[in-house]
């Protein structure tokens, strides 16, 4: 592990302790009170066997293998007339998967560790997110969800994206907070909704996920279509910025502020 | 101890219970974390200047929208089209009050009720429901549905919104850690990249605004539904979906980062 990595991990808990900082304080939350629930927390943990995680970098490879099928669905270059994702050979000039994956390199984060061509295609196959043809052209496979679109599961990631995630949620709330502070009226806040009840029946639970993972779905996808179209065809010397839109479902059994359950824990 | 401050002290131990398993399993100790906590408190200096109000535990905003989610919602309230009808305030059903009392039960029993006359006074104050010219009530421009702008509830709610959020992912790596890559998650995806261009923010805005805000709707009017019309005797379970924004102008993870841009940039404005 370089150094680099070392800070870059280290740079993600102090965004996380910023924003969280920021939003308790807003709270009236004293930073020992939120350190003594943190120590308890870390205590409890400590005899867990299961946790052990190690200190890595962080490798945004599943961002960068999304940024690559992403661009397959949204270059005019890897789609049909009807805007569908073509089939493609492996090498060779473009359409190949081998230009494609060139492509998207050159949007990924530069500070980022870069994932290399190999790896990239053994993830995507692995994933079932390609699939060779008779004809020895490769398809998207759309149905795969996640690893179809730049739309990942942060379910199926590693700890340290996952990481990640939750700084730039916290980020947004504390971003929302401030512009509460300094413009009462009509803050320039970030979009950050949520529609929720207490009173689910719980037999109902598999329609509503089966509501994210078709209508959320496509509307992640549509999200995931702008922005990468939008990036691949923007002047080259426009200001870029980072943008995101997640999707999340929230759930408890039964008081939502407890340790989840082993119960929920092992569903 | 009061019971608002119970529930203040339980939030904080829920979020440092998940933020502490988070940390924990990408290797981080104690120490770090805290030593981190530290460091940002200090650079904080002055806490953010706020409404004793607005650092309220009572979840005033989601009752209100509850109201207005089962105004959205129920046959009784809607026409032919399914659009909300104008109610009078007072009197049997449909009216406001009966809207009120029966929104009353879907309503969090242990947290604290807000008041029929205070929902009243609160609704009319944000503008989530107006007088028509003959003295009926109607649904009007903001706070529509139970689909509420973090942005725009006390802090307290968007701590619980932080806390439900690290619940989340903490569920997702217990199940990823404790069995294994094919065991259900919650749903939690996220669209990004990092070379938007800022002329296009607004229109990623008004997309969320536009088709972001309507499938929430859909999602609120199917779990409202579904709260109302299940058997009495049927097991109830917490259920929430949220969409949100994430734009960093700079390096997403260095303290200045663009979360701090509140300033007049046109592109962020509303």
């Amino acid at each position: 592990m370089t150094n680099k990595n070392i800070e870059d991990v280290d740079a993600l808990v102090e965004a996380l302790a910023d924003a969280i900082s920021y939003v308790t304080a807003s709270c009236g939350v004293s930073s020992n009170k939120l350190n003594a629930a943190i120590q308890r927390s870390y205590h409890e943990l400590k005899d867990d066997d299961t946790l052990q995680g190690e200190k890595g970098p962080v490798r945004p490879s599943h961002r960068q293998i999304g940024k690559i099928v992403s661009f397959w669905r949204a270059s005019s270059v890897y789609t049909d007339e009807l805007g569908e994702p073509s089939p493609i050979p492996m090498n060779g000039p473009p359409p190949s998967l081998h230009h494609l994956f060139n492509e998207a390199k050159a949007q990924f984060n530069e500070s980022a560790q870069t994932i290399t061509f190999a790896d990239a295609i053994d993830i995507l196959m692995k994933n079932g997110a390609i699939q060779e043809t008779d004809e020895g052209t490769f398809v998207l496979v759309a149905s795969i969800k996640g690893a179809a679109l730049n739309v990942h599961p942060v379910g199926g990631v590693a700890p340290l994206p996952l990481l990640s995630y939750i700084v730039e949620f916290a980020q947004t709330i504390a971003h929302n907070i401030r512009c509460r502070t300094k413009y009462r009226e009509n803050p320039p806040t970030q979009f950050q909704m949520v529609a929720s009840t207490e009173k689910f029946p719980q037999s109902m639970l598999p329609r509503v996920e089966a509501m994210l993972d078709s209508e959320g779905m496509q509307l992640l996808r549509r999200v995931d279509q702008f922005i990468e179209t939008a990036a691949i065809n923007a002047p080259e010397d426009e200001k870029r910025v980072f943008v995101g839109v997640g999707l999340y479902l929230l759930r408890s059994d039964g008081d939502r502020f407890a340790k989840p359950s082993l119960n929920e824990v092992n569903e | 101890m009061t019971s608002s401050r119970a529930s203040d002290e339980r939030l904080i131990q829920a979020l440092a219970n998940s933020v502490a398993y988070i940390t924990a399993a990408c290797g981080f100790k104690s120490d770090d974390l805290a030593a981190a906590m530290e460091r940002a408190y200090q650079e904080l200096g002055e806490p953010p200047e706020l409404e004793p109000s607005e650092t309220s535990p009572r979840p005033v905003h989601r009752q209100l929208a509850k109201v207005l989610s089962l105004w959205a919602s129920s046959q009784d309230y809607t026409d032919d089209l399914g659009d909300p009808i104008p109610i009078p305030k007072s009197g049997p059903a449909p009216s406001l009050e009966h809207l009120f009392r029966q929104a009353k039960r879907l309503f969090n029993e242990s947290a604290q009720s807000i008041t029929y006359a205070d929902a009243m006074d609160l609704l009319q104050g944000h503008g989530a429901i107006v007088e028509t010219a003959d003295g009926t009530y109607m649904p009007g421009k903001t706070l529509e549905v139970n689909v509420h702008p973090i942005g725009s509830v006390a802090p307290f709610m968007a701590l619980s919104y932080l806390t439900e959020y690290a619940q989340t992912t903490e569920h997702n790596i217990r199940t990823r850690v404790e069995h294994n890559e094919s065991a259900p998650t919650y749903f939690q995806k996220v669209a990004s990249t990092e070379n938007f261009p800022i002329t296009a923010l607004p229109k990623i805005r008004a997309m969320l605004d536009g088709e972001g805000v309507a499938f929430l709707r859909q999602v609120d009017r199917f779990i409202e539904t579904a709260a109302r019309t299940a058997a009495d005797d049927e097991k109830r379970v917490f259920v929430g979906v949220g969409l949100y924004m994430l734009r960093s102008d700079g390096d997403r993870f260095s303290t200045s980062q663009g979360m701090t841009v509140v300033s007049d940039d046109t592109e962020d404005g509303e």
